[in-house]
């Protein structure tokens, strides 16, 4: 095959021929610089997958406030923003538009119509005209979402029977207004942000989810993920 | 060439110029070196109208200063203020430079909204209790929204007159509300005007 007389001494012109020589370099280098730009490409992407859930490092959580007083509203607003807790505060002054953004005013809501918002916690007041932060609280609860959603219930009364009417029906906590500063802890405790899919067969280390850590209700923990550690 | 021929007799005819002290062992005095082409120098030398104006300026911001701490001690120490207000100004920042301002202001329209409210329904033959302690339920969460103590309380007897269909009590209870909420609306209107008067003289509001 190698018509071995021949062989050796082409092998020899091909390797010292300055011309070939240079071609294969230029060959070379076009390969690992396509090479590079892919894997930069890849970088990039994985990073901007990444900020867009991550913000300052922490996964976003869109928190839906309900409170008829434009005051409070405004109070809680400036709360959740200023803390470092990553919130995305989304306020409405009723119940009913509270159920139009969690997708659960239409008689017959296409699944995809419900919470398309990705709401991760509601914080309501109890005392509101129409639609009161009970009877959104049951309707919440009511509703099998694909992810429960946790309900916060304030008030400036602390009646132990409205209290517990609340948790009887699944309220995750019970906030006397107005709220302080260790109580946007305990919400972000509670909430836990909607994650996009992971990404798999990367090469990258993964950083671990945070797990929530909860006191009130529900027992739903957020799968590990599989990470692949780079050697 | 010929300026090299001057400059060492004119080294040493300014050094005749130099005065040591006699007796100068204490040396409280430093030794008065005289330019030999320079007036001597005159320690009056009059302060310019800008620099003047400048340092009045900045003793008048300081005196505001003084007032405004005054006054908002005084407010928390007479109850008209709890530590809600304190959470509010803690909420403010360089992105909010106003939002005390705006939330008080909100705190104003509901509150002049629901005591007109208020004399309207006690004022009616049939007084309808209910409606009066929803009136009085949302002046309550507003002025501890905003930390308005005084008011608070006054509400809290208010309601407890609803309850109990109280009429004149509820009366009494609205002239103390109106009483309670026109002092705290002067207070702070005051406050406001002096960091009005303090951030316009190039001063800023002292951290509390």
């Amino acid at each position: 095959m190698m018509a071995s007389p021949l062989f050796f001494p082409l092998a020899l012109v091909l390797y010292f021929s300055p011309l070939k020589k240079q071609q294969i370099i230029e060959h070379i280098s076009k390969v690992s610089e396509a090479a590079m730009e892919k894997m930069k490409g890849e970088i990039v992407e994985e990073e901007r997958s990444n900020c867009d859930n991550e913000g300052d490092g922490k996964l976003k959580v869109r928190i839906l406030v309900v409170d008829d007083s434009l005051l409070d509203r405004k109070v809680v607003e400036r709360l959740l923003n200023k803390s470092e807790e990553g919130f995305e505060v989304i306020t409405v002054d009723n119940g009913k538009k509270a159920m139009d953004i969690l997708g659960l005013n239409e008689a017959e809501t296409e699944p995809a119509a419900i919470n398309d918002q990705s709401i991760d916690i509601v914080l309501t007041d109890y005392c509101m005209p129409g639609m009161t932060g009970y009877d959104l609280l049951k309707a919440v609860k009511g509703q099998s979402f694909p992810k429960p959603i946790p309900v916060v219930v304030m008030s400036s009364e602390n009646e132990p029977q409205r209290i517990s009417r609340c948790r009887a029906i699944g309220a995750e906590d019970f906030i006397l207004k107005p709220i302080q500063i260790k109580d946007v802890q305990r919400l972000r405790n509670y909430a836990k942000p909607n994650a996009s899919s992971p990404i798999v067969g990367s090469k990258r280390k993964m950083k671990p989810l945070e797990l929530a850590t909860e006191s009130g209700g529900g027992s739903e923990k957020r799968p590990r993920l599989a990470g692949v550690v780079v050697a | 060439m010929d300026s090299g021929n001057l400059l060492v007799p004119f080294v040493f005819w300014s050094l005749t110029r130099y005065r040591p002290i006699e007796g100068g062992r204490e040396q409280d005095k430093s030794p008065q070196i005289i330019h030999p082409f320079s007036s001597p120098p005159n320690h009056r030398s009059p302060v310019s109208e800008k620099e003047r104006k400048s340092r009045e300026g900045a003793m008048d911001v300081r005196q505001l200063q003084r007032q405004w701490i005054d006054l908002i001690s005084a407010l928390f120490r007479e109850g008209f203020l709890d530590a809600q207000f304190t959470q509010l100004q803690q909420l403010q920042d360089e992105s909010n430079p106003d939002f005390v301002v705006e939330v008080v202001t909100l705190f104003f329209e509901d509150s002049e909204r629901l005591l007109n409210d208020l004399c309207n329904v006690l004022s009616q033959q049939v007084v309808d209790f209910k409606r009066v302690d929803a009136h009085v339920h949302q002046l309550k969460g507003s002025s501890a929204s905003i930390g308005a103590q005084r008011v608070k309380n006054v509400c809290i007897s208010f309601r407890n007159c609803c309850e109990e269909r109280n009429l004149e009590g509820c009366f009494g209870c609205l002239q103390q509300v109106k009483q309670e909420y026109s002092l705290v609306k002067g207070k702070l209107e005051a406050l406001f005007g002096l960091e009005q008067q303090i951030v316009a003289a190039g001063g800023s509001l002292p951290m509390m």
